[in-house]
């Protein structure tokens, strides 16, 4: 593993959740050139 | 004609690049990463250094920058761009240039004088030097080490846009990749650094025939 990030996200639910830490993935936390993301929801 | 140099906090090299412009017989101003315009320039280098500090990923913050909406469409508008070391982290983190710099082979920091040949004369940085032509250029990264999907590296090959390659491999990159071109070949971005090689006192001035070629196409924008 690369880097664990860990932080709050303020959402209706957590499918909504997920969906935008998805998001921000694949936009801005990792390249998916070089890198995968594993989401954990706690 | 004139070079705007954009500056991102933790940008180091920009000063180096407005000498090397200079040496190069052209004009360089600083442009601030906060500003939304790229004012009057008819090229635009993004120089090496920690643009935001590499704390996520080399490039990925200043890709945000409100400068770089203006960058991308300058770009797209056919408007030259280069992007030196970090420079070239940053047009990938963009999308401007395909690709991404990873970590070096051996996670070694490098800084030193390589070879680099001249392997496509159809960007903006190369045209006016010779295909085979050997540079010696500096490096000086962690994350050098280009690296891309088999399609991107097809497309890459077959469209003539890997511009310059490692004679000997520094860093673990694919296909010796040390620079490469957009389509249109006015996008361009490399690891080493040629404006620290554009006066005699540095060592060597095999970089200037990239600047002047930048300049020459800048010139005819």
């Amino acid at each position: 593993m690369g880097k664990a990030i860990r932080f709050t996200v303020e959402a209706p639910d957590a499918e909504t959740a997920r969906s935008r830490v998805d998001d921000l993935c694949q936009k801005f936390l990792t390249n998916p050139v070089i890198e995968d993301a594993k989401v954990t929801i706690e | 004609m004139k070079v705007g140099v954009v500056v991102f906090p933790g940008s180091n090299c920009e000063f180096d690049v407005v000498e090397g412009v200079g040496n190069a017989g052209g004009d360089a101003e600083l442009l601030w990463h906060g500003d939304s315009s790229l004012g009057d320039v008819d090229a635009v280098v993004l120089p090496g250094g920690f643009a935001h500090g590499d704390y996520l990923r080399p490039g990925a913050i200043a890709r945000f920058s409100p400068i770089m909406g203006a960058v991308s469409e300058f770009a797209r508008g056919g408007g030259p761009v280069l992007g030196i070391c970090n420079g070239f982290q940053v047009l990938t983190e963009a999308g401007l240039l395909p690709g991404a710099l990873q970590k070096n082979a051996g996670l070694k920091f490098l800084c030193r004088s390589v070879d680099v040949r001249v392997d496509s004369t159809r960007s903006g940085l190369t045209s006016g030097a010779s295909a085979g032509q050997v540079l010696r250029l500096p490096i000086n990264h962690f994350e050098g080490n280009y690296t891309c999907d088999q399609h991107t590296l097809d497309a890459l090959q077959a469209e003539d846009r890997i511009v310059l390659r490692y004679v000997d491999n520094p860093n673990g990159a694919t296909d010796n990749i040390a620079g490469i071109c957009s389509p249109e070949g006015n996008v361009v971005g490399l690891m080493p650094h040629p404006e620290r090689a554009s006066d005699e006192l540095l060592g060597s001035t095999d970089g200037l025939v990239l600047l002047r070629s930048f300049l020459a196409v800048a010139d005819r924008v």
